[in-house]
Parts: C-alpha cells; sequence; structure tokens
C-alpha cells in the first residue's frame, strides 16, 4: 500500500522561544514554503538556523507562535502530533528498550494491526535496509548506533507515514554506515514516494537525495529551488559560500570612474554595457563571487590571466585545493582533479570564466548578476 | 600488590563485623532464655536454642497480627507512593506548567524538617477530623507525605535521563502520554522504579514515631509493638528479640534480592 501523498505547506510562520528569565529567541522569522508531495527536499543551514524547530512545528511537537501549518488543504496547526501521522527519524538514534523485532514491529501494534501483517511488513523492511535476521531477537538498547538508527528508520517508514522528517539522521554514524544508510535512503525515498523532509548541515548528504533543497540562515529560508540552480545561481553570498566544498570565493570590486569594468583586488573584470547598466544602480561596491571548481588554471603559464603566487596546496579526497594569493590578503580557491605537480610558492596564472561568474551587492549580499 | 589484598580483606572483615554482631547478638538473644541472657559471662552462642520464643511473639504477643499490619500497610503504601511519584515525576520532567520549581521544592521541603513537628497536625487531621484513629488506612495515607518527596526526586532523574526526543518519535508514533510513561519510560528505568519501591517500602516498614500514636492495638505495626514489650512487670528480652528478627527479615530479604538494583538503580542506562 502506497501512503497518501501529502504537500506540506507553512505559511508565515514564526517561531520564538522564550526562556524563564523572559529572553526571546526567534527561531523562525515569517517562513512561508511549500514541501512537494512525494518529493525528497532537503534542508540546509548551519547549526541553530531553525531547521528542527520547523520539523518539530511540522510534526506538531512545537505549536508556532505566528503561522499557520497545512498538509494539503487541511490546517494542522493545533492538531496533536498523535494524529498527524508524521514519522521523524533524529540525529540521535532512537530506539525502546525491547528487541528489534519488537522496536519495529511497536508503531503497528499500537495501531492493532493484525500479527501476520505486522510480520510481513517488518520483514519487508528488515531485508530492505539490510539488517540482519539473526539479531531481530536481540535487545536494541546494546546495539551501535548505526543498527539503533537503521531501527528507528525502519520504524518510521513501517507504518506508512504521510511525511517522513529526517532531522540529520547520518551525522552521529560512523562514515561506512553513513554511506550505506545514505544509499537505503535514497531506495527506500524513491520507492514508496512519502513526501519526505530532510534536514542536514552536510551539503553532501543532501545535494545526493534531494531534487530541491532549502537554504535557511537565523530563521528565514534564503533560498528554495531546485539543486542545481542553487549550486550555480546561489541567490545571496551565504548560500554560495555555504554549498559548496569549499564555498564560492569572494572578492571585493568597484565600479571605477568610466564605469567599464570592476576593479577587484589583484585584477580588473571587464563588464558589458548591459552588466554596467544593471551594477550602476547599486552603487559602486560589489562582490565578485566564481566557484573554486570553476576556476581555469592556466597551464602553458601564458601572460593571460591572474596572476598569483600559490600558497597553500591541500589535498580533499581526489581534488586538489591550490591556495593562490592574488593580492595582498586576497586568495582565491582553485579546486581541481587534474594532478599537475604545482607547489606551493609557484607563480601561476588562472581564469575567471564569465559564464561562471556571479556579482553581488556588497551591502546587501543579494546576488545581481546574472 | 598481595599485601593490598590482604589489608582489603581485613578492613572488610572489621567492618562486617561491626555491622553485623548486633544483628548476631539480636538472633541468639532471641534463641535464649531469661536466665541464659542474663548470664556472666555472658553466652557467645545459644546454649539450649529453642524456638519457643518466636511463637510466644508471633501469638501470645500477637507479633503475627502486627506483622501483617506492617506488611499490608507497607506494600500497599509503597505502591500508592511509587504509582503517584511517577506520574507526578513525568509531569515535572516533561510538562511546563507555572510555579513548578516551587512545587518541587515544596515537596523535597517535607522531607527537610523533623518528622515530629508534624506530629500534632497529622494526629488531629488522622484521629479527629478523619476518624482514623487505630486504623491501618491513616498510615497508608499518612506515609505518602514522607515517601511521594523520596520517590518522585528518585524517579525524576532517571526520567530526566532519557533523551526527549525519545517522546518525540513516540508521540508521533501515536502513543498518548500515559502510554508513553508506562509502556516506554519504564521499561528503561524499571531498575529506579524498583529502588523506589524498595524504599518507601522499607520507610513505611520501618516507620515508628506517626505509628505509635495513631494506633494503639487494632492497627499496631510491628515497631510500635516491639516498645510494648517493655512492661511494668519487667521486660521480655527473648520475645522482642525473636519479634526484632522477624521484623528485621523484609529489609534484609529485599537487600539481599535487589543488591544489584541499589547499586545500578541510580546510575541507570540509558537507550
Amino acid at each position: 500500500m502506497l501512503p497518501l501523498m501529502v504537500e506540506v505547506r507553512l505559511e508565515n510562520v514564526t517561531h520564538i522561544y522564550v526562556t524563564e528569565k523572559g529572553l526571546k529567541t526567534v527561531a523562525l522569522d515569517d517562513v512561508s514554503i511549500t514541501f512537494p508531495s512525494g518529493k525528497i527536499t532537503g534542508v540546509l543551514g548551519p547549526s541553530g538556523c531553525g531547521k528542527t524547530t520547523m520539523l518539530k512545528i511540522i510534526a506538531g511537537l512545537l505549536r508556532p507562535t505566528k503561522g499557520k501549518v497545512y498538509f494539503d488543504d487541511k490546517d494542522v496547526t493545533d492538531l496533536d502530533p498523535q494524529k498527524r501521522n508524521v514519522a521523524m527519524v533524529f540525529q540521535f538514534p532512537v530506539a525502546y528498550d525491547m528487541s528489534v523485532y519488537d522496536n519495529i514491529a511497536f508503531p503497528l501494534r499500537i495501531r492493532g494491526v493484525p500479527k501476520d501483517i505486522i510480520h510481513r511488513k517488518v520483514m519487508e523492511i528488515v531485508d530492505i535496509l539490510g539488517i540482519d535476521r539473526n539479531i531481530l531477537n536481540k535487545n536494541a538498547k546494546g546495539a551501535d548506533p548505526g543498527l539503533r538508527q537503521k531501527i528507528a528508520v525502519a520504524r518510521a517508514i513501517v507504518r506508512d507515514a504521510d511525511v517522513l522528517l529526517l532531522d540529520e539522521p547520518l551525522t552521529n554514524l560512523e562514515p561506512l554506515v553513513r554511506i550505506e544508510l545514505k544509499t537505503k535512503l535514497k531506495e527506500i525515498t524513491q520507492k514508496m514516494k512519502i513526501t519526505t523532509i530532510y534536514v542536514t548541515h552536510d551539503q553532501a548528504e543532501v545535494l545526493t537525495l534531494a531534487e530541491r533543497i532549502a537554504v535557511m540562515n537565523i530563521g528565514k529560508i534564503i533560498q528554495y529551488d531546485e539543486t542545481t540552480r542553487v549550486y550555480e545561481y546561489p541567490i545571496h553570498e551565504f548560500v554560495g559560500y555555504f554549498i559548496g566544498n569549499p564555498g564560492m570565493n569572494y572578492i571585493e570590486c568597484s565600479l571605477n570612474e568610466e564605469k567599464s569594468v570592476l576593479e577587484c583586488k589583484g585584477f580588473e573584470y571587464t563588464l558589458n554595457r548591459n552588466e554596467v547598466e544593471v551594477l550602476v544602480k547599486y552603487g559602486k561596491e560589489f562582490k565578485l563571487g566564481i566557484r573554486p571548481e570553476h576556476i581555469i588554471i592556466d597551464e602553458s603559464k601564458s601572460d593571460k590571466g591572474i596572476k598569483g603566487k600559490i600558497s597553500l596546496v591541500e589535498r580533499i579526497g581526489t581534488a586538489f585545493l591550490y591556495h593562490v594569493e592574488i593580492a595582498k590578503e586576497t586568495t582565491i580557491i582553485a579546486k581541481t582533479y587534474k594532478q599537475i605537480g604545482l607547489r606551493e610558492g609557484d607563480t601561476i596564472s588562472i581564469t575567471l570564466p564569465k559564464d561562471k561568474v556571479r556579482i553581488f551587492d556588497k551591502k546587501t549580499g543579494y546576488r545581481i548578476l546574472p | 600488590m598481595r599485601m593490598k589484598t590482604i589489608i582489603n580483606i581485613v578492613i572488610i572483615a572489621i567492618i562486617a563485623l561491626i555491622t553485623l554482631f548486633p544483628l548476631y547478638w539480636l538472633i541468639i538473644t532471641s534463641l535464649k532464655s531469661y536466665t541464659e541472657i542474663y548470664a556472666n559471662p555472658p553466652y557467645l552462642y545459644p546454649p539450649n536454642p529453642t524456638l519457643q520464643y518466636y511463637i510466644e511473639a508471633l501469638y501470645k504477643f500477637y507479633g503475627l497480627k502486627y506483622l501483617t499490619n506492617s506488611l499490608v500497610i507497607a506494600v500497599t503504601n509503597a505502591a500508592i507512593s511509587t504509582l503517584a511519584s511517577l506520574l507526578a515525576a513525568y509531569a515535572v520532567s516533561r510538562f511546563n506548567f507555572r510555579g513548578k520549581d516551587n512545587l518541587f521544592f515544596t515537596f523535597v521541603s517535607m522531607r527537610m524538617a523533623p518528622p515530629a513537628i508534624f506530629a500534632v497536625a497529622y494526629y488531629y487531621i488522622f484521629c479527629r477530623t478523619l476518624g482514623l484513629r487505630d486504623n491501618i488506612l491513616a498510615l497508608i495515607i499518612l506515609y505518602n507525605v514522607f515517601n511521594i518527596p523520596i520517590a518522585i526526586w528518585l524517579l525524576l532523574s532517571a526520567l530526566e535521563a532519557i533523551p526527549k526526543d525519545l517522546d518525540a518519535v513516540a508521540q508521533l508514533e501515536g502513543l498518548s502520554h500515559f502510554k508513553i510513561l508506562f509502556r516506554i519510560h519504564v521499561p528503561i528505568i524499571k531498575g529506579t522504579v524498583a529502588v523506589s519501591y524498595l524504599l518507601t517500602f522499607l520507610n513505611a516498614f520501618n516507620e515508628y514515631l506517626f505509628a505509635s500514636f495513631i494506633t494503639s492495638t487494632e492497627a499496631r505495626t510491628i515497631t510500635t509493638a516491639l516498645q510494648g514489650m517493655i512492661t511494668v512487670a519487667g521486660v521480655y528480652w527473648s520475645q522482642m528479640a525473636a519479634l526484632g528478627v522477624l521484623s528485621a527479615l523484609p529489609g534484609i530479604i529485599i537487600a539481599v534480592i535487589a543488591r544489584r538494583y541499589l547499586v545500578t538503580g541510580l546510575t541507570m542506562g540509558m537507550v
């Protein structure tokens, strides 16, 4: 049986925490967002940006200070969590003090599902998640975090919930288990077509799992779009910096007197007339953004491009990161998978492909071009 | 290393001797006759052990009745106070309500004053107002006043250690608060619940002060019965010792059964 697909909609939701001493913290600030039915949506943001608060409001564990929550067209703002048919998996694996089998069967038993159906469903999910059938009778209390999290996921999906909320489910797991469970989650969510909201601060997880992502910061949704759009066209410099490994490079620039080029630290960036027309409306100060993987390192050592000295070479996985000092206190990071044998101290020239350069307003941080 | 072990054993043996000797003396006294008790030099063992004084204590001095009273009071009271405390601790731990902190302080502060302070008040409440003089019901109710704070304090720290995420998941799975408490939390903290039951049981079973003025004959408890063996006609040492041994038994049995829980109950494991 496929669960009913439900669209989750938040309308002008504000949530304010009040401490005992009367201090107020705004966790969510007038958030409106729609999570499409039957799809995985990622929610990304630094710690304390309000991600978990938003999930708890969707689950009904918190009642928003202001605003409404809708499941399809039904207003569920005041509905108890017990009545929402939402499943949630937390960062810290939650398993009850009972056997692995009982843990997974528990949500169905509560609902009075017949025994043979429970057994069939539990076994089905045990096999999907790759839980060893021999350990089903062991107590979940002593299990390792990886297995406990699998149990938690199994319990969440066994009962055909309308909405699945995942709150950093992989953060506390060992790397190998993390990769395994990530693959399983992708398989399951694609097969089950359940509305899934995946919250994390690890972008690598979200980029592989989600079709659309919402990037949050300080209680607001900064950008909500398809994953590739968020990556290619960050709406705000925060998004460009937060998404990407490492994030976007930013170089401070100002429009010159003749209004023809951007004078950046270490180089000049030529503008065409249309671009200038747009930019002048925003004043003179800008930030030029470029992703490290889009920078082209000129191996021919020609005179073209921006000259700079390599101050540091890093490796992340199979990639190399070159920290290139192009002016005093201005360093650009270039990322490449090619082995080009450059060392710290070498002088190189780099070019910034025009179609990959984004220009942001220095004052507000929002993208202006393109 | 071996030297250290020997010293340890010697120290433990001395402590055990100091702790257990009075108990040993109680037991041999219960088996000795009046003249044997007063013999000089004293016998370190009963020369002619007899169970006669046990029989006398139980039947002639109504020991059986008083023992039953004490057990009924303790079993019932411990059950009531543990259950009530479980609910109260859950509320304090999981809900926010006005005056929560003060409420908890009020509970605990009841334990700080010497119980005798409340004696007159309780005498009026139970004997005059409620008319429960010499009724075991009075003690079953009264002991809650002293047992509930201890049990709340014990259970609250155990409940606080259970992550709130567990409640959240259970709530989303459709469980009411009662079910969360009894089906999810209680299995996790069962050790602490057991400790709470046993401690409140012992408190109720061992209580003397209030039992002595609220009860007289019908509802008399074992602790006050012991006092009753000091009469104008003399002290019935052997029978008193026999009843003493019997009244010490529940505590000893509990300590043996719950040894594991008593040690680990407070440092309970968490899922």
